[in-house]
């Protein structure tokens, strides 16, 4: 369900407030400064509270931020403000007063087209599957929807944000969801590897297949092996010093270690799966960097950047192929899982790293399988099916 | 592959403990075992207005599908048959498209509601999350 425009002009203001005006954003503060700016912060989340009542048609989405952004900048009159923070307030400012001239010129897009993230991180993960060659021609169209709910149930706990996409139907859609009430600079960076999520794991996924099928959280290709990638790019991004992009309200440690919380909280305390799946898709996580040690450990990497830039490059092929059924990557990974992480079979990672490059080149699916499922105990004649 | 078979699904939930195709086994077999059963499959043929021996031929009237799949889960839509609107069709006489409405998709949602959940749940308690509501679409 599309927000409402109150609910709309609130998520607006809260992602403001929490890129611009989170507490802990502002390391070289006095207690004084501090001060300025909880107040500021409170001033938009008292805007986004009387939201409700005062903004009732999509029209008065934009008059209403500019109005909060007016009243932030009046904070000025009063006396001199620490430059730090004048400069954070008239940040939020001049985001509200841009996103309200945006809602003025296309008043039917929703919260998360507003605050730019998601065509940020759908670029990038478009960028990245059209390198590998896995988007050869036109990119599935992806709709963007929001959702924010109250969660009385807590499914979205102990976090605010989640994600979800459906490919089965055009234009392939990813859905953001946002507990109703005030953000934090961690709940953006929550938000932020969510789409990284949604957008590697689900979104491209099996590209020009006839029929499409979403995955389960069973599948630990997609929710194990792929959300390493996915995590993986997400504090790649968060590392960047800020470009290309400037929509994280911190970068470095504090982003990464948000994401790290959500990242790991899917395996330590995955909801609703059984022992063994979530068995699973710790083994896919663990084969997927395991890949990368094979890849240095044989030779067929210069370093590790170039191993992880290799499986990388696998992932999201396998990913997007067209012939990739879910059923398939699952069996594919599986092999990585048996032959990557077995102890007994440690001195023959050499067969399935080979076979991750020759994919690159060969981009085969049934031989890649074939290759992962040849015995490297049998003795060659028996190999090339000769005995 | 234009629009969301929303039209065509009789209910949305959490997802459970299983993917979809085990739910989908799993239906198969309470399907099976309920029209064998004298009270439950008196109970359907009455719900679809056939002769009791005439429910061996139909297969089961519902399939489970991933509606979405997420970071933090997956949301699974209990979909109306084809499969089980060409048999039920066949067996009333009419066209497949004549029986694919609200009115058929009710007696579906009816014989989920008194026979099939109890079957699938004992089978596999979390076979299913909660229901999501209406008013949350």
């Amino acid at each position: 369900m599309s927000p409402k425009p109150s609910q709309l002009a609130s998520l607006v203001l809260r992602v403001v407030a929490a890129r611009h005006l989170d507490q802990n954003i502002a390391f070289a503060i006095t207690d004084e400064a501090s001060d300025v700016l909880k107040s500021a912060g409170g001033q938009l989340a008292s805007f986004a509270l009387s939201a409700g009542l005062r903004v009732k048609t999509i029209n008065a989405v934009g008059p209403y931020l500019r109005q909060a952004a007016s009243d932030l900048l009046s904070m000025f009159v009063g006396g001199p403000i620490v430059e730090e923070i004048a400069k954070m307030i008239e940040g939020a400012a001049h985001t509200l007063k841009a996103i309200a001239t945006e809602m003025d010129n296309h008043a039917a897009g929703c919260g998360c087209e507003l605050v730019n993230v998601t065509s940020l991180v759908e670029q990038r993960a478009l960028r990245n599957y059209e390198d590998t060659g896995a988007v050869s021609g036109e990119a599935p169209p992806i709709r963007f929807e929001t959702e924010i709910i109250e969660d009385a149930q807590g499914n979205l706990e102990p976090f605010k944000v989640t994600g979800s996409a459906d490919i089965t139907m055009s234009p392939r859609t990813v859905r953001l969801t946002l507990k109703e009430g005030d953000l934090t600079a961690q709940d953006l960076c929550h938000l932020a590897y969510v789409l990284h999520h949604e957008l590697f794991c689900h979104a491209f996924q099996t590209i020009g297949a006839v029929s499409q099928r979403n995955a389960p959280p069973q599948c630990y290709w997609t929710e194990g092996w792929m959300d390493r990638l996915a995590f993986v790019k997400a504090v790649q991004w968060a590392e960047q010093n800020n470009t290309p992009h400037a929509w994280l309200p911190f970068t470095g440690p504090d982003a990464t270690g948000a994401m790290t919380i959500f990242h790991e909280f899917r395996y330590k305390n995955p909801k609703g799966l059984k022992f063994s799946d979530a068995k699973n898709r710790r083994a896919a996580r663990q084969a997927f960097h395991a890949l990368v040690e094979a890849l240095i450990e044989n030779g067929m990497a210069r370093c590790r950047d170039h191993a992880e830039h290799l499986v990388f490059r696998f992932s999201l092929l396998a990913n997007a192929h067209p012939n990739a059924d879910l059923a398939t990557l699952r069996r594919i990974c599986l092999h990585f899982q048996n032959n990557l992480l077995s102890q007994a079979r440690k001195t023959q990672t050499g067969a399935v790293a080979l076979a991750c490059v020759e994919f690159l080149r060969h981009r085969d699916l049934n031989v890649l399988e074939t290759d992962l499922a040849r015995d490297p105990y049998a003795p060659p004649m028996a190999q090339a099916g000769l005995q | 592959m234009t629009n969301r078979d929303d039209h065509l699904t009789v209910g949305f939930f959490r997802a459970g403990a299983i993917d979809d195709g085990e739910l989908n086994r799993l239906l198969v077999g309470a399907w099976s075992d309920a029209i064998a059963d004298p009270a439950d499959g008196k109970e359907i043929a009455s719900i679809l207005a056939l002769a009791k021996e005439n429910l061996q031929t139909i297969p089961p009237p519902l399939e489970a599908k991933v509606r979405s799949g997420g970071i933090t889960g997956a949301e699974i839509a209990l979909t109306f048959a084809t499969p089980f609107a060409v048999a039920y069709a066949k067996e009333l006489g009419c066209e497949t498209g004549q029986i694919a409405g609200k009115a058929t998709m009710k007696l579906v949602r009816k014989i989920w509601d008194k026979v099939l959940s109890r079957r699938v749940r004992s089978a596999e308690a979390e076979a299913l999350g909660e229901e999501r509501s209406s008013e949350e679409e």
